[in-house]
């Protein structure tokens, strides 16, 4: 029997613990609501999330919210306790799943993008990374999976893919597409027996262009691709290849009436292709329309390869390959115009394939020679100076001169190259001919455009002076007109920087580019070269007499020497004198000769009496010597 | 330290002695809360100390003595209201003891995350042999020892408990060797 003492004290430990108790379990309420409060918020944020959030623990689903719901179209009572696959989908890539199975076996976290289903079966795509949930002694148990919906993005990119039919540039069709539909051309052509034309064309000089910045060579593809698409008809494919060469398909062709003539290949093509003639003539002139640019206007032209299905080829690369060497034919002749493939193409490609890899070789088997031709003072005959002229021994062809490799060396950029070894090879035979007592006052080297648009174009050439021994190099850079027009700034400040370094400038070929004077009044230029094609007309044609009158006042006025190129008769030398022209160049004094023959010839030529002599003492109290 | 300890030591002084003493060594110990623990209160461990100095002289026993027959009176009781703790595949209490630190003491982590428990480094010597490490601030070897008697009653096993104190009589850090009897293989 407990005594009442005892019990009474009893009663008032219990009594005061319990108010303890009640008093910790008050407290422990508090907390358990402001956690609840905290986790109310965050369970608020996942179910307003856009992101699906799955927990699971092994493989089964233990909590989803509502944007799994919405993502799958599965409810939550549809997924709760079900396997995690119902989501992840069993036909997803098989690598995918593998590679995420690894990742959670080894408990690291892990990312996929699989290709699932939705529940009425439409495809998903979902992007997910799973991370393991940790307890607190290490141990996964649970594993939190966020997932979003990028069936969308998955369905551009698949539309891009789709895109990629086109180029991004121009908008144009690419190689990929051009080649569907000329097949599909093709196809219509052997049913119908209707014929097919491929024309594949080159813009001409675009390297020119695209030296003036990328983004304005961009620019003028993008003009050019419209002005294409502007001038065929609505059933042609205007397609864009490789950089600025181009495609058309003009499909449903008929043979002018004269299927023959077509396929006998008869020498006059064009006039069986009335049809195609019609589109390039229309291209063309939709080209010729100057394009601006921030730097310049640009003016267009460009060479067509065409070729004809069934007559130049039977399937779709025979035709675009027979096009092409065709246009690279276009190209030889002088471009902007139009050839279509023959046999001899063929070849003549193979040639080209064949010299181009022999031109690589060549500088290094030192296999390029120059040649010297003179430039004599018409009222003295006194030798002015030499123009060094590239050709190239060629091991079986023999001796070539530029117009054989000149485009493919352009084109492979192995000019510039070619180009410094040019300057070097003349000053350094400059001096020779200084010891053989043979000096003429300068010596004159090509340059082309590439060279001339190089950064280091500046360098380069102080770097062949400083070489040479002598004080003054004596060098003159020819440069053509057309040339010089590309981005006349530049251009200036380069020449500037050239002659401050003791060289003459002249201009080549002068009348058949722009002849604008108004533009050689601000350039650094000592001497003006007329072309040849005005002195060959000379004589007849009265036109051209007055044009090269006219060139010859206004160069005077600038206080330019002027040359004339390609005097071929005693006459138009003649006349030329007449017209006060300084000094003359061409086969009348000889053709260009080797090193050594040059020197030979200046020692007899200088030992011949000059015809004009008297006369320019006559002229003597009107003629102008423009210094120099 | 944990209020049900108290109130476990309270009501076994209760039953094993009597009501009268339980008054008595509750007075002579002069507790802050005059003994009116609750079982999800925390306490500070000293005062089971000064609860067992005082039934040590009320009933003139040696408090290790008493300490152990605490703990070995405490653990079924533990067992009892935390069935869950005991995991259903633990079948003997040298596999229960292994996984103290792993089970029992992470899962009461998370009941009581103040709460201050000893290191219980638990580990096989050969297949028969577990050496159990007790180290604690607190010094309760004894009642941990109290508290493996209790375990190997609860699972019944017939095993020998060894005790080597290495720190003397300080009771705060000690190697408990349980074996078991020959008949069992692991």
């Amino acid at each position: 029997m407990i005594d009442s003492a005892t019990w009474q004290q009893r009663i008032l430990r219990e009594t005061r613990a319990r108010k303890e108790a009640e008093a910790i379990l008050e407290s422990k309420s508090r907390e358990l609501y402001e956690t609840n409060r905290t986790l109310r918020l965050r369970e608020r944020a996942l179910e307003a999330s856009m992101i699906g959030v799955v927990i699971t623990t092994e493989d089964r689903i233990e909590y989803i919210n509502p944007a799994v719901e919405r993502i799958t179209g599965y409810a939550e009572d549809e997924l709760i306790g079900r396997d995690v696959q119902l989501i992840l989908g069993k036909h997803g890539d098989q690598r995918e799943l593998e590679t995420l199975g690894a990742a959670l076996r080894a408990k690291g976290e892990a990312q996929a993008v699989l290709r699932s289903a939705r529940k009425d079966g439409s495809v998903l795509w979902i992007d997910l990374r799973i991370a393991p949930v940790a307890s607190e002694i290490g141990e996964v148990t649970r594993y939190v999976t966020v997932l979003s919906d990028v069936s969308d993005a998955r369905r551009y990119q698949e539309q891009l893919e789709r895109q990629s039919n086109y180029d991004t540039l121009t908008g144009l069709p690419n190689k990929n597409l051009l080649m569907d539909r000329i097949e599909r051309a093709l196809a219509v052509g052997r049913r119908e027996g209707s014929l097919v034309g491929i024309a594949v064309l080159d813009l001409d000089h675009f390297k020119n262009i695209n030296a003036l910045g990328p983004p304005i060579g961009d620019h003028v593809l993008a003009v050019a691709a419209e002005r294409l698409a502007e001038g065929v008809r609505e059933t042609d494919t205007v397609a864009r290849l490789e950089g600025d060469a181009f495609a058309i398909v003009l499909p449903g062709l008929t043979d002018g009436g004269d299927a023959a003539r077509v396929a006998t290949r008869l020498p006059d093509r064009l006039s069986s292709h009335p049809e195609i003639i019609g589109v390039l003539r229309r291209v063309q002139q939709a080209l010729a329309t100057p394009v601006s640019t921030p730097r310049e206007d640009v003016a267009l032209t460009c060479s067509f390869g065409l070729s004809v299905f069934p007559h130049d080829g039977a399937d779709v690369e025979t035709l675009l390959g027979n096009a092409e060497a065709a246009m690279y034919r276009a190209k030889e002749l002088g471009r902007n115009n139009f050839q279509f493939y023959s046999a001899e193409m063929t070849e003549r490609t193979t040639e080209r394939l064949s010299l181009e890899v022999r031109l690589r070789h060549a500088l290094e088997r030192d296999e390029f020679v120059l040649h010297y031709q003179p430039k004599v003072e018409l009222s003295s005959g006194r030798i002015t100076g030499i123009e060094a002229l590239i050709r190239w021994n060629h091991p079986e062809r023999g001796l070539l001169p530029p117009s054989e490799f000149l485009l493919v060396l352009e084109e492979t950029g192995l000019i510039v190259e070619v180009g410094r070894w040019g300057m070097q090879r003349a000053a350094r035979e400059y001096s020779f001919l200084k010891e053989a007592g043979q000096l003429p006052p300068r010596i004159a080297v090509n340059l082309t455009p590439l060279q001339l648009q190089r950064d280091d174009f500046v360098a380069t050439v102080a770097n062949v002076i400083d070489q040479s021994s002598d004080a003054d190099p004596g060098i003159d850079l020819e440069i053509t007109e057309s040339l010089l027009m590309r981005d006349i700034e530049a251009t200036a400040r380069k020449l500037r920087e050239i002659q401050e370094l003791g060289i003459g400038i002249a201009i080549d070929d002068f009348g058949t580019g722009y002849s604008s004077l108004s533009y050689l009044a601000k350039l650094p230029v000592d001497v003006l070269k007329i072309d040849r094609a005005f002195i060959s007309a000379l004589a007849t044609q009265p036109d051209d007499t007055t044009i090269v009158s006219t060139i010859i006042k206004l160069a005077h006025s600038l206080e330019l020497t002027v040359v004339a190129e390609g005097v071929e008769t005693e006459h138009q030398a003649r006349l030329l004198h007449e017209l006060r022209c300084d000094e003359i160049q061409g086969y009348l004094l000889t053709r260009p000769l080797p090193f050594d023959k040059y020197v030979r010839w200046a020692k007899n030529f200088s030992a011949t009496p000059w015809p004009f002599t008297e006369k320019r003492s006559a002229n003597a109290a009107t003629h102008v010597l423009p210094s120099r | 330290m944990k209020g049900v300890v108290f109130v476990e030591f309270l009501e076994m002084v209760e039953a094993k002695f009597s009501p009268e003493m339980l008054e008595e060594i509750i007075e002579e110990a002069q507790l802050p809360n005059g003994g009116a623990y609750t079982s999800v209160g925390t306490y500070d461990h000293r005062e089971i100390y000064r609860l067992v100095t005082a039934l040590s002289g009320a009933a003139q026993l040696p408090i290790a003595q008493l300490l152990r027959d605490f703990g070995a009176h405490l653990f079924p009781r533990l067992v009892a209201s935390h069935q869950e703790i005991v995991r259903s595949k633990t079948t003997s209490a040298l596999d229960f003891l292994l996984g103290i630190e792993r089970h029992v003491h992470a899962e009461v982590r998370k009941l009581y995350p103040d709460a201050e428990l000893p290191s219980i480094g638990a580990r096989m010597h050969g297949p028969r042999k577990l050496i159990v490490e007790y180290s604690s601030t607190r010094a309760l070897a004894d009642l941990a020892h109290g508290l493996l008697f209790g375990c190997v009653a609860y699972f019944g096993e017939a095993i020998t408990i060894e005790r080597r104190d290495l720190d003397g009589e300080a009771n705060a850090h000690t190697l408990f060797v349980l074996t078991r009897a020959d008949g069992w293989i692991r």
